[in-house]
């Protein structure tokens, strides 16, 4: 017998099987279970098992100081929601602060001192002794240092100004909500505080401010639909932004074309006499005002922004018939714009107004807001090329801050030093650049001012939930590094509870205002708690002060306009046949800070943010210039070039190429470092401070 | 008349249903005893007297305790009660050492699944997911995947899934959206993937 099996056989055995094994659960089931085994590799972050806690605190990743409930693992805060009824927030959170317990772990989160040679080409990395040994002979052999603060009124704010005036060669400039700060420049009063009040307000005028889109608090757009058919909102902006999409009313501008509007609505205010006796009256310099306003008749201005006269005449009539009315701009909006928005804003009596620009009262327990205002300066302000040193506090949230602006002040050639307090690599490729590595939230113990939209001041504190890494340091600490090493003494040292629980005693002696109390959902009068313990532990819980006082009587206040405005003459038609490049700068916790990698991939790759990457056009102009979606182009101007992705928008208006300036994307310390690019460098900035559209070309970039 | 090539064909055939449905189940799942045995009969039935959210409860703030910790079981178990050998054991082994029983999760769901009992507890009976476990007088042995390391339980008894007993027969997503959609419950991937 032949028992030899022969190649025939075994495939027929082997078809059998396949077929078998096919209509049996084993493939399937395999594939399924091996699908499994591959979503939970070894290495993928499992959410720690443990006891689930809740702890209340406050936001700084913004002024908004949103009142946030952080659902904790141990002590590790693995979500965040908004604290229901709080009065800043009123239980809403923007995308950056639900994501905010990410900005620990952030691929470009600086553990270590980092120094920055000029072009940012390397970096070394240095302990914080050798960091401040280097510092402080930086600090004591330079003539002009400026410590520049874009959260002013918190607690270290006092430190820096005071810090300043010990200091003879440092100065301090303190940077408040731009609107604000032009109500100071044209009052003449550095010392002056003061909210937007938007919540009483029957009409808002706004232009380009992304009121629903991060430019207050985050529950500014339900607080508006909320009160929809008693309060209308009048957007004024060359993009379909989700603002003007929401609007009562868009009207569409040229890009650039702000300040045009503006001044063309003061002009019918005046032509009609829509002004009040006492508002005129204020303004020290109105007969000057007035004709200085009488080129800007609707009908020139039409031809600028595109806007039809009639529109304009209705626009400014609205906001002097409904009131209280208030008029706002984009915190990116130049000096030029922001004073010509408060000019409205005074003529139709707003300013000092509920509805309008409420004044607010100094916040007990600080540094008195006059005697800091004396040792401040505005950046703008500073003489070109004239600073050795800009010491940048960029511990909470970032600078918004323009590159230009810190260049043009800078020494020439290179040789400005920037010192920047960051928890994130932040490279600035034109000066020698030093990082000092910061806390970031949940990592330290700070205060934070209230909102700026608001009618009242506010105080909050933020907690510390987490231990901070070793080797960094949070403002208060980094103050008191500084005052070292410039051999000052300081009214207040220690540590930083130390030093704030200085001021909430100090709040609490004044017996004025609220305190919202996260435990019962209540307010309840400071002079109620017993001792200033109770305050402190209501805030450290998540709690809000909230002011009753208001600040001086408006009636009080004069205004002199002229030298803030009288250079807008040289505003210039574009050409409507120009291609133009024209930067979306975005507010508050999204504007060029670093934000979780998650909203950086999520938002930004999904086209729900704009991407600091993307250029944004008409379909019509890609067309004509043989660009499609998606592909790289190259943006010149006379300032440089720039290779960034078309976006192909609807939204967009024709011959304009819309550049986008929003968070940071994600990466580690190196590809951040080699690749750092700012589309705003390719922008012209007008003596004001306003980006003003620019001529550009594009082309198709081939890789 | 079946010719040899076919038997052959039907041979092969035959050799690999019988290893799919039946040697593959067996050797996919690996057993494991619990580390401790444990009778919901005794303590749900007459002499115990007690309901599953007796040990098996939410908290105030909707919190779901999942298997009760130790210092539950100590508080009626602080020393031998009874004449069990596994009492006798949870006592000597676990009370006294102060240490946590490594229970093996029949129903232990994926990471990536949020599943509140709060929000079914009183629309939905317990059984209706964990059959009669709160009557059983034994903890059966417990199956692990051994590629995808989940509990036999989520994926069910049968191996094809052709044939599921009864509702508590497999807690796979299909399961889920099956039993949402028969309540008209909304089945949006972030109700249970947050």
């Amino acid at each position: 017998m032949n028992s030899k099996i022969t190649r025939r056989e075994v495939l027929q055995f082997v078809g059998g099987s396949a077929l078998g094994v096919l209509l049996s659960p084993l493939p399937w089931k395999v594939l399924d279970d091996t699908a499994i085994w591959t979503q939970n590799w070894p290495w993928t972050p499992k959410p720690k098992r443990g006891d689930i806690a809740y702890r209340t605190t406050t936001c700084t990743l913004c002024q908004s100081s949103c009142g946030m409930r952080a659902r904790t693992i141990g002590a590790q805060p693995v979500s965040l929601a908004g604290t229901q009824h709080h009065p800043f927030n009123q239980g809403a959170l923007c995308t950056s602060g639900l994501l905010a317990h990410h900005l620990r772990y952030h691929p470009s989160r600086v553990k270590q001192a980092l120094k920055f040679s000029v072009q940012a080409k390397s970096h070394s990395t240095l302990s914080a002794d050798d960091a401040f040994r280097e510092l402080s002979a930086v600090l004591k052999n330079s003539s002009s240092v400026v410590i520049v603060d874009e959260r002013a009124g918190r607690t270290v704010s006092a430190l820096y100004a005071e810090l300043a005036a010990s200091a003879r060669t440092v100065s301090y400039a303190p940077v408040s909500a731009r609107g604000i700060s032009s109500l100071n420049r044209l009052a003449g009063n550095a010392s002056l505080q003061a909210g937007y009040d938007v919540d009483n307000a029957k009409c808002i005028l706004s232009f380009g401010a992304p009121l629903f889109d991060g430019w207050g608090t985050p529950s500014l757009a339900a607080r508006f639909f909320d009160k929809r058919g008693t309060q209308k909102l009048i957007q004024i902006e060359p993009v379909r932004s989700r603002t003007a999409e929401m609007a009562s009313k868009w009207i569409v501008s040229r890009p650039g074309t702000d300040l045009a509007a503006a001044l063309s609505f003061a002009h019918v205010l005046l032509e009609e006499r829509l002004v009040s006796a006492s508002a005129l009256k204020s303004i020290t310099d109105i007969d000057e005002l007035a004709l200085f306003l009488g080129a800007f008749t609707p009908e020139v201005v039409s031809k600028q922004t595109g806007i039809p006269p009639a529109t304009l005449r209705e626009t400014a009539r609205a906001i002097a018939s409904q009131t209280p009315s208030v008029c706002v701009t984009s915190h990116a909006a130049g000096d030029d714009v922001q004073d010509a928005v408060m000019l409205l804003n005074i003529l139709t009596g707003a300013v000092g107004t509920q509805g309008g620009i409420t004044l607010r009262a100094e916040i007990p327990g600080m540094r008195s807001a006059a005697a800091s205002a004396k040792q401040s300066v505005q950046i703008d302000d500073l003489p070109d090329h004239s600073v050795n040193v800009f010491i940048l506090d960029e511990s909470l949230s970032g600078s918004s801050i323009p590159d230009t602006l810190l260049q043009d002040k800078l020494v020439s050639g290179g040789q400005g030093v920037i010192i920047s307090l960051s928890p994130f690599v932040t490279p600035r490729p034109f000066a020698l650049q030093y990082i000092i590595p910061s806390t970031v939230m949940f990592e330290t113990l700070g205060d934070t001012t209230g909102p700026f939209d608001a009618a009242r001041s506010g105080l909050a504190l933020s907690s510390a939930l987490l231990p901070a890494p070793d080797g960094t340091l949070d403002a208060l600490q980094f103050v008191q590094k500084c005052a070292e090493t410039l051999s000052v003494s300081l009214s207040s040292t220690g540590s930083s509870e130390e030093i704030l629980k200085k001021r909430i005693g100090a709040l609490h002696a004044s017996k004025r205002g609220q305190v919202f109390m996260t435990s019962t959902g209540e307010t309840t009068d400071v002079k109620q708690l017993a001792t200033a313990d109770d305050l402190w532990n209501a805030l450290v819980e998540g709690g809000c002060w909230i002011d009753e006082a208001v600040g001086v009587n408006a009636r009080a206040l004069s205004f002199r306009v002229m030298p803030s405005i009288k250079h807008t003459r040289q505003t210039q038609t574009t050409d409507s046949n120009t291609l133009l490049v024209y930067p979306i700068v975005e507010s508050s916790a999204y504007s060029g800070k670093t934000v979780s990698p998650l909203m950086s991939k999520v938002s930004q790759e999904s086209g729900l943010r704009l991407s600091a990457q993307d250029a944004y056009l008409n379909p019509v102009t890609a067309a004509a210039h043989q660009i499609e979606h998606g592909s790289t182009v190259a943006l010149r101007t006379k300032n440089g070039t720039m290779n960034v992705r078309a976006k192909l928008d609807a939204r967009t208006m024709p011959d304009v190429i819309f550049v986008s300036c929003t968070a940071q994307s994600c990466g580690n310390q190196s590809a951040i470092a080699s690749s750092a690019q700012d589309v705003r460098l390719l922008c012209e900035v007008s003596s004001g401070g306003s980006y003003t559209p620019t001529p550009v070309t594009i082309q198709k970039v081939y890789l | 008349m079946l010719t040899p090539g076919t038997l052959r064909f039907l041979a092969g055939f035959v050799f690999s249903l019988v290893i799919g449905w039946f040697v593959f189940p067996y050797v996919l799942y690996e057993r494991i005893e619990q580390p401790l045995q444990f009778s919901h009969k005794v303590h749900t039935g007459e002499a115990g007297g007690m309901s599953c959210t007796d040990c098996h409860e939410v908290k105030p703030d909707g919190r779901f305790t999942g298997i009760p910790a130790l210092e539950k079981c100590a508080t009626c178990h602080s020393s031998q009660v009874g004449t069990s050998p596994h009492e006798k054991r949870l006592v000597d082994e676990y009370v006294a050492k102060n240490r946590e029983i490594p229970w093996l999760v029949y129903a232990q769901q994926p990471e990536n699944v949020y599943f509140s009992h709060a929000s079914h507890i009183g629309s939905v009976e317990c059984a209706n997911c964990h059959g009669d476990h709160g009557s059983t007088d034994s903890l059966r042995v417990y199956e692990r995947n051994r590629i995808s390391g989940y509990s036999r339980d989520i994926w069910g008894s049968s191996i094809s899934r052709l044939a599921r007993k009864a509702t508590w027969d497999g807690k796979k997503m299909d399961d889920c959206i099956g039993c949402h959609e028969s309540r008209n419950v909304t089945n949006t991937c972030l109700k249970c993937h947050k």
